[in-house]
């Protein structure tokens, strides 16, 4: 049997039985005593007691045996032993004899203390016990060996006894040493030790009569080693004259001790406890003059504190130089009025109710000439959103595109790939260019648009990476929103394309969005046909089922191309495949493709209009950025803004588009403005810039034409418009129109069917949303897109 | 109102208003005249007072013009469990004795020179015998002594010199073993108010341990010839010296001892100097005779001091006891 079965099977309770305590071990050492031990134990018992007789009532047989086995059958060490005993227990009984007489009560000898009867305490309130019933303490006995061999080697004076006794001895001593004066003077010690003994013997003793007196109603029965608080403690026999004198003098007599008054010093740290008995010897206020405090005084500190203190006074005129204090006019003072008219000469004017936004040198640009002058020699800049269903290569793509035209470095690469490995998701090295977070990484999903540029011959063009999940989609319509075309990325691999192309796929939810968007031009990249072989049946497959549903979503054909491409290898993306890999495509690659997409002309005459993509500190100099895109209009540095809501003013203080400072902006740059005269609270991504002089209103209850994808009834729905998204309320179903005419077929329909375009009336519930007529709006509920359209 | 609001740039003062303590009188020149009267057989007055400091467990502070010095006592206390502490049967006693920075006319630093760990260790082997250690197992006694105020014993060359004015490296002859009886006077102080602290504690020992200190001088002109021939005039033994030697003598040598009168044991022995034997006794047997006889002396104030403090907490107790006893009375 194992050990562990041992121990499983034991019985603890049995176990723990067995010990109990320590009487066991004891029981066990008497066992241990041998059969001669214990006849030898007889042997003893019967011998002591013939010594020492049957009558002590204390000497029991037990004890008998204690003491015999302590000093192991040594029967006349144990008699003396047991003798010695006795006699100290018949001095303890004769002594609690007197002191019961005198009435002093002595509860900690042994005796008295076990005679507490039963119940004694029982009518005392704890912790309140009676003075009566408290017992008076006696000098515990020192051991005796404590006496006899003395500490730290001690003196090798002969053991004190009582103080009679000394007393006699000194003056048995007295008389030798008269003898001895007579005689020659012996004197041999040579050590120190030797000498301290022979001191005694040497020295007359002259006790004075107080200490005579003292000594002598001293009790017999003192304990050997003297109390410690007793003055009487002092040794017996003083060599020298006067300090030991007043030594053993007692207490009544404190003016011989070599006791000092304290000083001033002293005084003034131990205050009452001693001011009270030394009053007599010195004039307490002489040296220490305590002054308690009076009110006078308190009041007299306090006042101090009253005003405000320097460092108040220091910041308040730092702040009021600063004109930060709103509307405080300087006070007039008839004595400053020299200062006061010198003031009024610089002609400073009076601060203002509101501090007016800093000026920034302006001059007036004529943006829209200045946008045609440069079309010619600028580059166009498209924005490009990337849609497709999730993990059908995206942000691979995309960082493949990057790669291959220059903009990430090879070291980096490798550094994504190493990484990349480590987590064994090697396959999404690319992808970690445009996904930059750690969560991204770790799931290996986009969850916000990431924003990237790259150049190439003919163009310029920012690329905004959507997240393909469908729970990031709000993320992907700030997206669409910002987008001139987009770059539908599909997978083609066996069940992926189908996976992403039925109803719940986001393959068609994000196309529809896209297009709901204003996207006209969209580019669909048939992803991942390495996998597929470069199967052309496939790609044809795709191509056949996309332009159906492209074409009902609303996209015109001529402006829907397909491209057979693969982002992990690169193929067909900036570089032509292999020769013979793609025999049946000789089109363009993706990035030829996206050359020959024309943006589509922005309406850059029109009122501002851009939505806040971020804000942040753009640095000291610029403490207050915001980056977004400009939708309509144009912008240039010095005008004044307003932000909706909010209606807070600012000042564009610099603009830079595509990191490039830039002196004016129009629709379609992706621009950051550094603003001046504003604080960065203000200011909240989904917010609408526009100018001072046409702002927009927001609504609170509009109208929209949208085009429903879901069953719509009155219900709760969520508004997006870009990065802005609120809940809302269809209140009201309009009419449903006709798709190909807008003609009403039905007023006050019951509900909107999957597919139809309607008008319908919708309440923001929270605040007004920055909206107007033509603002693109997409509704979505309970994670799904339900509808979109434009603010009528 | 901005006045009312919370200052927070200041600490407030306390509501009720202080004030300064004023010394009207300094108590600096009036010991001196004490001194110069004393005899050479008499000790200087000493003032001892313990529970001076509410937060450790015993304190006193003993002044013996112009030397001030407090004294806590902490512990006896658990020693940290930890693995570098090892198993301690006995209480463990640390002494720590320092200078105040402005406690001697040179300034002093805030580190423990070696003058005052050197004092340390004398006081620990003064206390370490009387204190019943094996009663405190796994725990540790600290005693702290902090000299407020003492004679000049600082650097012996330096601090002459700077009184003087004068830039002599030479020791003049009086000053021999002027650091130690500077150091002495302390040393004993030291030992004298830390018994009375450890009394305050309540920390169990075999005796009091009172210190004592006593120099032997001769005459200037024997201490020239010295060293020719050993009959040289009488020597004049003084207890609790002071520093400056008294007029006309020369310094021979220190003896400082902790001693426990009612056992009649010395703790603690410290002689310093040049000491030979006369007629068959060895001079340093009379100086340790005159520096126990120091100590007896001082054993008187330390046991007033001990007592005093025995008496105010019993009878603070008695008071608080007799008051509540009264009225609290249960039955059954």
């Amino acid at each position: 049997m194992s050990r562990h079965k041992i121990i499983r099977t034991m019985n603890l309770a049995d176990e723990l039985d067995d010990y109990d305590g320590e009487e066991d071990y004891y029981e066990e050492e008497d066992q241990g005593m041998s059969p001669e031990d214990k006849a030898k134990m007889v042997d003893g018992l019967r011998r002591v007691r013939e010594v020492l007789g049957d009558d002590v009532p204390s000497l029991t047989n037990e004890r008998i045996e204690e003491t015999l086995w302590y000093y192991y059958f040594d029967v006349e060490k144990s008699i003396t032993y047991l003798l010695n005993q006795a006699g100290t227990t018949e001095k303890k009984k004769q002594k609690k004899a007197v002191a019961a007489e005198s009435k002093v009560r002595h509860t900690s000898s042994p005796a008295s203390r076990h005679s507490i009867p039963p119940g004694f305490w029982d009518d005392t309130p704890f912790g309140a016990v009676p003075c009566y019933r408290l017992s008076e303490l006696l000098p515990p006995p020192m051991p005796v060996d404590c006496r006899t061999s003395g500490l730290l080697g001690g003196s090798g004076v002969q053991p004190k006894t009582s103080k009679l006794a000394a007393l006699a001895k000194a003056r048995s001593k007295a008389k030798a040493e008269k003898a001895a004066e007579a005689g020659a003077e012996s004197r041999t010690a040579v050590s120190l030790l030797d000498r301290l003994s022979k001191k005694k013997t040497d020295t007359p003793p002259t006790i004075s009569p107080a200490a005579k007196a003292s000594t002598t109603t001293s009790t017999p029965a003192a304990p050997p080693v003297p109390d410690q608080l007793h003055e009487k403690a002092t040794p017996d026999t003083p060599k020298d004259e006067k300090p030991i004198e007043t030594l053993a003098t007692p207490s009544s007599e404190p003016d011989l001790l070599p006791k000092a008054q304290p000083s001033g010093f002293a005084m003034s740290m131990f205050g009452n406890r001693i001011s009270g008995l030394f009053s007599d010897g010195i004039a307490n206020s002489q040296i220490y003059c305590s002054v308690a405090p009076s009110q006078k005084a308190a009041a007299k500190a306090k006042q101090g504190f009253e005003g405000p203190s320097p460092d108040d006074v220091v910041m308040a005129a730092q702040s009021q130089s600063k004109g930060l204090v709103k509307g405080q006019k300087p006070e007039k003072n008839s004595t400053a009025a020299a200062i006061q008219k010198g003031v009024e000469a610089l002609k400073v004017a009076d601060a203002p109710e509101k501090p007016a936004p800093q000026k920034i040198a302006r001059k007036k640009i004529d943006v829209v000439a200045e946008y045609e002058k440069s079309k010619s020699r600028r580059k166009e800049n498209a924005n490009l959103v990337v849609i497709g269903h999730v993990d059908a290569g995206k942000s691979t793509l995309m960082g493949r595109l990057l790669y291959d035209s220059g903009v990430v470095d090879e070291r980096t690469i490798q550094k994504y790939k190493q990484e990349a490995e480590k987590i064994g998701k090697s396959s999404f090295a690319l992808a970690w260019v445009l996904d930059q977070t750690g969560e991204e990484r770790a799931r290996g999903v986009t969850i916000d648009i990431a924003v990237n540029a790259f150049e190439t011959e003919k163009g310029r063009f920012t690329i905004l990476d959507a997240p393909g999940h469908r729970d990031f989609i709000p993320n992907m319509i700030a997206g669409a929103a910002q987008a001139d075309f987009a770059v539908l990325v599909i997978d083609s691999s066996p069940g992926e394309f189908e996976a992403g192309f039925n109803i719940r796929g986001q393959t068609k939810e994000h196309a529809l969005l896209v297009r709901s968007m204003g996207v006209q031009r969209i580019i669909v990249a048939v992803n991942k046909l390495d996998l597929m072989r470069w199967d052309q049946d496939r790609f044809d497959e795709i191509k056949q089922q996309m332009s159906q549903f492209l074409t009902t979503a609303g996209f015109q054909a001529k402006n829907v191309s397909f491209i057979p491409c693969s982002g992990l290898t690169g193929d067909n993306i900036v570089r032509k495949p292999e020769d013979g890999l793609v025999p049946w495509y000789s089109g363009p690659t993706l990035v030829q493709e996206l050359e020959t997409a024309k943006p589509v002309t922005k309406a850059i005459e029109k009122p501002l209009r851009m939505t806040i993509a971020d804000v942040y500190r753009g640095g000291v100099i610029n403490p207050v950025t915001i980056a977004g895109r400009i939708e309509i209009g144009n912008l240039q540095v010095g005008d004044t803004i307003v932000v909706i809501p909010g209606d807070e003013k600012a000042t564009v203080k610099a603009i830079e588009v595509d990191n490039q400072a830039a002196d004016w902006a129009v629709a379609g740059n992706n621009v950051q403005l550094h603003l001046a005269g504003i604080e960065m609270d203000y200011l909240k991504i989904g917010d609408v810039v526009c100018h001072a002089d046409t702002p927009l209103v927001p609504l609170k209850e509009f109208e929209a034409k949208i085009l429903a994808f879901e069953s719509l009834t009155p219900m709760m729905v969520d508004i997006h418009r870009g990065r802005l998204n609120a809940s809302g309320r269809i209140t009201k179903l309009v009419a449903t129109l006709d798709k190909g005419s807008g003609t009403i077929t039905k007023k006050k329909p019951r509900h909107i069917g999957p597919g139809s375009l309607a008008v319908v009336n919708i309440t923001v519930t929270g605040a007004p949303l920055p909206l107007e007529k033509g603002s693109k709006i997409v509704l979505r509920a309970d994670g799904l897109t339900v509808a979109a359209g434009v603010v009528e | 109102m901005a006045a009312k609001a919370p200052d927070r740039r200041r600490n407030n003062p306390p509501s009720h208003g202080t004030t300064a303590p004023v010394f009207l009188s300094t108590s600096a020149d009036a010991p001196k005249a004490q001194q110069e009267a004393r005899p050479p057989g008499e000790i200087r007055k000493i003032f001892l007072r313990t529970g001076l400091i509410a937060s450790v467990t015993g304190s006193s502070f003993l002044e013996i013009s112009p030397l001030k010095l407090s004294v806590s006592v902490l512990g006896p206390r658990p020693l940290p469990r930890s693995s570098t502490t090892p198993f301690a049967a006995q209480a463990i006693l640390t002494t720590e004795v320092k200078f105040a920075p402005f406690a001697s006319t040179v300034r002093r630093g805030y580190l423990r020179d070696s003058s005052e760990r050197d004092l340390g260790s004398r006081l620990y082997q003064a206390l370490v015998g009387a204190i019943r250690r094996e009663l405190y197992p796994k725990s540790r006694i600290e005693v702290v002594v902090t000299i407020l105020d003492s004679e000049d014993e600082g650097d012996e060359v330096n601090t002459i010199f700077m009184e003087e004015g004068k830039a002599s490296s030479e020791l003049k002859y009086w000053d021999v073993g002027r650091a130690e009886r500077a150091l002495g006077v302390v040393l004993a102080g030291c030992i004298t108010a830390a018994s009375a602290a450890l009394a305050d504690a309540g920390i169990e020992m075999y005796d009091l341990v009172s210190g004592g200190v006593a120099s032997v001088f001769v005459d200037e002109a024997d201490s020239k010839g010295k060293g020719k021939d050993n009959s040289v005039g009488e020597k004049l033994y003084v207890r609790d010296p002071p520093v400056a030697p008294p007029g006309g003598k020369a310094p021979l040598a220190t003896c400082v001892i902790g001693y426990m009168a009612a056992r009649d044991e010395i703790s603690e022995l410290w002689i310093s100097g040049k000491l030979g034997t006369r007629n068959g006794v060895t001079e340093m047997d009379e100086l340790v005779d005159e520096a126990v006889a120091a100590a007896r002396a001082s054993r008187g104030v330390l046991n007033e001091a001990a007592k005093e403090r025995v008496k105010f907490i019993v009878g603070k107790a008695q008071a608080t006891a007799g008051a509540e006893g009264k009225d609290v009375e249960m039955t059954g």
